[in-house]
C-alpha cells in the first residue's frame, strides 16, 4: 500500500518509529495527485513539489531534533475557500480566480503551526453554493468510487482527494451539509463542529449564521486529531466561542456501553434508499450489540428544517454577493447565479419566520438531548448518484433533488449542534453509505467515541475505491 | 406567467435581472412559487406555535455562538 493511503495516525506512528520519512510520504502524495487528479479533478491548485518536499525535509529535521508537533510532516489539503497567504484562493469561482490573499485563514495558520504540509487547494462547488461539485470554471470533481458519479459537495474536492489518497486530511466548510454530503458519498469521515468551535476568519463566507468550518479525514481518529488542532477561539470570527480545551482523542476507545442513542423515525429515518436503510439499521444493531441503548425521540420542527434553511441561507448569501450579482452576474455559473438571485425573492417576514422555526427546532433538540446522548440519522438518504440525475424516486415517491441531498443535514446548520458523518457500509451498487451522529453543543468527544465504535464494526468490511486500487496496489 | 408577475420579479431582482435569460426568468418564476409554498409552511408553524420561548427566539442573523452561554 502506498504511504499516501495511510491514516494520519498510522503515518505519524511510522515516522516516529523511523519507518517512514516525511519526504517519502510527501512524494507518495504528490505521485497520487499526478496519477489520479487528471481523472478525479479534486485539486484546483497543487503546490509546487519543490515547496512541498522542502517543507517535508524540514519536518524530518524537526522530528530528528525531537521537535515534532501533532501533524509534523502530514500532507493536508484545503478546500479552496480557505485563504492561503501567497497561494490563490478561488472559492471555486471565476470572480475570485486570481485572488491571492496576504494572510492565512485562522485554521490554516493552526494547521501549519501543528506541522501540517499544505499539499494544495481543493475543488468545490462554486462559492460553496451547491451539492454536486459540477464546477463550470474548474471542471467537475469526480467520485473515486465511480467517476461517472458526483462526489457530492460543496466540499467534493475534499471528499474525493481523501478517498483517492491524494492527501491524508482535508478541510471543508458546511452551510447546509457540505462537509457531510461528500463524506458520505466518498466513504470518508467529516465533522461539522459546534457553531463557534472552529474559527472561520479567512474562510470565504456563504451564509454567516449557517456557515461552519471543519475537518475531514479517512478515519474517526484522524478527524478528532484534526479538530484538536483546528478548534479554539478565533478573534477574527464574530461567531467564535471561547471554550475549554478538550482532548478529542481521549474517549475514542471507550466503546458505547450504556450510551443512549436517539432515533427519530417521523422525519430523519422516514425516507431512504434501500441500501442506505440497510446500512442504517445494521448500524443500530451494531450499537445495540455493543451495549448502547436505543430510544425513539420526536422532533416535529424537523419537517420544516429545509424550508427554514433556504429562507435564511439565500437572503444572507444574496446580501453577501449583492455587488457582484449586480455588476458581473455573468461571471457566475448558471445554477449559482440563479440561486443567489433567488435570495432577493424572499420577503423579510419569510426570513423572520424561518428564524422563529429555527428557535423552535433548537428548543426541541435541546429537550431531546435531556434523554439521549446522541442522535443517529442517515447522512444522505440516497446512494451516490450519476451526473445529471434530476429525478429522485425514493421509497416509491418522487422527491425534490435538493431534499434528496440535504434532508437530514440542514437541521443542524440551523441549530449549530455538532454532526459527524461516518461510513457504515455499501449500498446496492457497492458504493459507500453513511450515518450521521448529532450531539449537544460541544459534545464532539462523545460523537468521536460513538463514531469510532461504528467504524470498528465496519472496518473488517472496508473496501477500497476501484480507482485507488488500480493506482496503488 | 403574467407580464405583471415578470415585471415584479424583475423589480425584486434589481440590477442583476438585466442579465437574465428567458430561461433564467422562467426558473425564477417557478422558484418564487416554491418560496411562497415553503413560506406558507413556515408561517403556519410560527402561527400555531404558541410556545413563548419560540416566540422570542432569534429574529436576526446574530451568531448562534453568542447564545451558547
Amino acid at each position: 500500500m502506498t504511504p499516501a493511503a495511510l491514516s494520519i495516525v498510522e503515518a505519524s506512528n511510522a515516522m516516529q518509529r523511523g519507518q517512514l520519512s516525511a519526504v517519502e510520504l510527501a512524494e507518495s502524495v504528490l505521485e497520487q495527485i499526478d496519477k489520479l487528479n487528471p481523472t478525479v479533478n479534486a485539486y484546483i491548485t497543487v503546490r509546487h513539489s519543490d515547496d512541498v518536499l522542502g517543507e517535508a525535509r524540514q519536518a524530518d529535521q524537526q522530528r530528528r531534533e525531537g521537535q515534532a508537533a501533532p501533524l509534523t510532516g502530514i500532507p493536508i489539503a484545503l478546500k479552496d475557500n480557505f485563504a492561503t497567504a501567497g497561494t490563490r484562493t478561488t472559492a471555486g469561482s471565476k470572480i475570485l480566480a486570481e485572488w491571492i490573499p496576504d494572510r492565512d485563514a485562522t485554521v490554516v495558520g493552526k494547521l501549519k503551526q501543528a506541522g501540517a504540509i499544505i499539499a494544495g487547494k481543493l475543488n468545490m462547488h462554486e462559492f460553496a453554493n451547491g451539492t454536486t461539485n459540477d464546477n463550470p470554471h474548474f471542471g467537475k470533481t469526480r467520485n473515486p468510487w465511480d467517476p461517472d458519479r458526483t462526489p457530492a459537495g460543496s466540499s467534493g474536492g475534499s471528499g474525493a482527494a481523501l478517498a483517492a489518497a491524494m492527501c491524508l486530511g482535508a478541510t471543508g466548510s458546511d452551510t447546509g451539509g457540505s462537509i457531510r454530503e461528500p463524506a458520505a458519498f466518498c466513504g470518508v469521515v467529516g465533522l461539522k463542529p459546534t457553531y463557534g468551535l472552529v474559527g472561520r476568519a479567512g474562510v470565504v463566507p456563504f451564509s454567516w449564521s449557517l456557515d461552519h468550518a471543519g475537518p475531514m479525514a479517512r478515519t474517526v481518529a484522524d478527524t478528532a486529531l484534526l479538530l484538536q488542532v483546528m478548534a479554539g477561539y478565533d478573534p477574527g470570527d464574530p461567531g467564535s466561542v471561547p471554550s475549554a480545551a478538550v482532548d478529542y482523542l481521549r474517549d475514542l476507545g471507550r466503546g458505547v456501553d450504556g450510551i443512549v442513542v436517539g432515533i427519530e423515525r417521523h422525519y430523519f429515518t422516514k425516507v431512504m434508499d434501500p441500501g442506505v436503510r440497510r446500512g442504517f439499521e445494521t448500524t443500530v444493531e451494531h450499537l445495540q450489540a455493543l451495549g448502547a441503548r436505543i430510544q425513539e425521540i420526536h422532533l416535529p420542527a424537523a419537517e420544516l428544517s429545509l424550508a427554514a434553511e433556504l429562507a435564511i441561507l439565500f437572503p444572507e448569501a444574496a446580501s453577501l454577493h449583492r455587488s457582484w450579482l449586480d455588476e458581473r452576474p455573468q461571471d457566475y455559473g448558471e445554477d449559482v447565479r440563479r440561486s443567489l438571485l433567488s435570495g432577493r425573492l424572499y420577503r423579510a417576514v419569510d426570513y423572520v419566520e424561518a428564524q422563529r422555526v429555527r428557535a423552535l427546532l433548537r428548543k426541541q433538540l435541546a429537550e431531546a438531548f435531556q434523554t439521549v446522548q446522541v442522535l443517529l440519522t442517515p447522512t444522505m438518504i440516497i446512494e451516490p448518484v450519476s451526473w445529471g440525475c434530476e429525478r429522485f424516486v425514493i421509497d416509491g415517491a418522487e422527491r425534490d433533488p435538493l431534499e434528496a441531498f440535504i434532508r437530514c443535514l440542514v437541521a443542524f446548520n440551523l441549530t449549530g449542534n455538532p454532526a459527524l458523518a461516518v461510513p457504515c457500509g455499501y449500498g446496492d451498487g457497492g458504493l459507500p453509505v453513511g450515518v450521521q451522529l448529532v450531539g449537544p453543543p460541544f459534545s464532539e468527544a462523545t460523537l468521536f467515541r460513538v463514531g469510532r465504535a461504528i467504524e470498528t464494526r465496519f472496518e473488517p468490511n472496508r473496501r477500497t475505491p476501484p480507482l485507488l486500487e488500480a493506482s496503488t496496489y | 406567467m403574467a407580464s405583471q408577475d415578470r415585471a415584479f420579479i424583475r423589480q425584486l431582482l434589481g440590477e442583476g435581472a438585466a442579465s437574465l435569460s428567458p430561461a433564467d426568468l422562467a426558473w425564477m418564476s417557478e422558484e418564487a412559487e416554491r418560496i411562497q409554498a415553503r413560506s406558507r409552511a413556515l408561517a403556519e408553524a410560527a402561527k400555531t406555535d404558541l410556545d413563548f420561548a419560540a416566540m422570542v427566539g432569534p429574529a436576526t442573523a446574530e451568531p448562534l455562538g453568542e447564545s451558547w452561554g
